[in-house]
């Protein structure tokens, strides 16, 4: 993994916030264990984090905390679902994701009478409805998206996974990828698009709890 | 579940019970709970252990009490010394006497007259010592209050605001025999936003606002609206940044 680092220093001159606000937040679970990384320098040991992932979360901390308090965004960017569940009604009534992609989401799992959604499946349509959106990929392989989702996801892949779509040779695979890390594929294939479970939950966390204030 | 009425647990002399849900727990004597314990109220008098993990609303011990397992609860009273081998989960902790937890702590206030030891990370909005204390990870508190009587130590020290300060009537003895027994804190790294300290050995101190007072040892300060240092302090290099 040779992702981008941020020293804390550096980090804190770019931002403006404090080290009391950079341990409160850490405190409060906004920012996880695993984003700190220590290192040994010249100065001693420093603590660095991944940038684009931290500098992202900062700015969205300050822009939301004078909304919500703090334990309020914990749960935003907690990778746990709360026990919600949402009927096909409300979901469409809400604008959460485009008939289309729930009624393909509806045929390919095959229920049938007045289902009400819980997070996770609503999480899928989600990520469903965001992939057909954005063109990357077919209705044929919406299917094979969401029958991969439904089987690993959450309970054998873990929260914090990556979903990515290779091709190669005009065949389409979907892998997904616990921890979302790196992974190396002979040069034919190419990667189509691909997407970090984690953020998708924080953005339909916002979607469902925006819809209620 | 619900027509089933919880029932309490008591325990006279010496005796032993198997884990589950109870309502009140009182223990007086040595007492045993062989498996995980869930209970709203918990009060030992003696020594208690429990061989497994335990959660409770209020948590009260007085005596010798142990935990195989985690520890997780509301309030967590205990005069005497307390072991917990997995990580503590509790809102309040006010511990007089010993504290020894193997993983990590976690919670809103705690307030420890005595010693404390931790293997793992430690997050408290208020953490108050009186005596002294092992952190083997991170010390993260919002207001760190300590009033050291003994060896203190942790690897890192984060918080909002840190005042650490030494009991004055201490006897050294202890230092003649071992430096590593003088009452000081030892740390590698301090960073917070109102740092205050007397008798501290840091590599490094970062802070917005820095006092360093009598007896501290810093190699290298980095501070960024007020620095004041002790002439009884000795200090590498300051930078403001």
């Amino acid at each position: 993994m040779n992702e981008d680092l941020i020293s804390k220093k550096e980090l804190l001159d770019m931002t403006g916030i404090s080290y009391g606000q950079l341990y409160r937040w850490k405190r409060k679970n906004l920012i996880p264990e695993q984003w700190f990384i220590r290192k040994s320098s010249f100065t001693g040991q420093e603590t660095f984090f991944p940038r684009d992932k931290m500098l992202q979360r900062i700015d969205r901390i300050l822009n939301m905390k004078d909304d919500l308090s703090l334990d309020a965004l914990a749960d935003v960017f907690s990778p746990n679902t709360g026990e919600l569940s949402l009927s096909v009604g409300e979901i469409l009534e809400r604008n959460i994701v485009s008939s289309t992609s729930l009624n393909l989401y509806i045929e390919t799992i095959g229920i049938t009478e007045q289902p009400q959604f819980s997070f996770e499946q609503i999480l899928i349509i989600y990520v469903l409805d965001k992939l057909l959106r954005s063109g990357d990929i077919s209705l044929e392989e919406g299917r094979l998206l969401v029958r991969t989702l439904e089987s690993y996801f959450p309970e054998q892949t873990g929260r914090e996974v990556g979903v990515r779509l290779t091709r190669k040779m005009g065949v389409g695979a979907f892998l997904l990828v616990p921890g979302d890390v790196d992974i190396f594929m002979d040069s034919e294939v190419r990667t189509v698009t691909r997407l970090a479970m984690a953020q998708c939950t924080e953005e339909l966390k916002l979607l469902i709890g925006g819809g209620d204030a | 579940m619900e027509d089933q009425k919880i029932k309490n647990l008591r325990i006279n002399g010496m005796g032993q019970a198997a884990g589950g849900t109870y309502g009140k727990i009182g223990t007086d004597g040595i007492a045993t709970l062989n498996g995980d314990t869930v209970c709203t109220t918990l009060t030992s008098n003696g020594t208690l252990k429990v061989k497994g993990s335990l959660q409770g609303e209020q948590l009260r011990a007085n005596g010798k009490f142990n935990v195989e397992g985690s520890l997780a609860g509301e309030q967590l009273r205990v005069d005497g010394g307390m072991k917990i081998e997995g990580d503590l989960r509790a809102e309040h902790v006010d511990i007089h006497g010993m504290l020894t937890v193997g993983g990590s702590a976690f919670g809103e206030t705690l307030e420890t007259d005595g010693g404390l030891k931790l293997g793992g990370n430690a997050e408290f909005e208020t953490f108050k010592v009186h005596g002294g204390f092992q952190v083997g990870g991170m010390l993260n508190a919002g207001n760190l209050d300590i009033f050291m009587a003994a060896v203190c130590r942790a690897k890192e020290i984060g918080g909002e605001r840190i005042q650490v300060r030494k009991k004055l009537s201490t006897r050294n003895l202890l230092a003649l025999f071992s430096p590593s027994l003088a009452v000081r804190l030892t740390a590698d790294v301090i960073e917070g936003d109102d740092i205050d300290l007397e008798e501290t050995k840091a590599e490094v101190v970062r802070g917005n606002s820095v006092r360093i007072g009598p007896g501290c040892e810093i190699g290298r300060v980095e501070y960024k609206d007020h620095y004041a240092v002790d002439p009884k302090a000795t200090v590498g290099n300051s930078i403001q940044v």
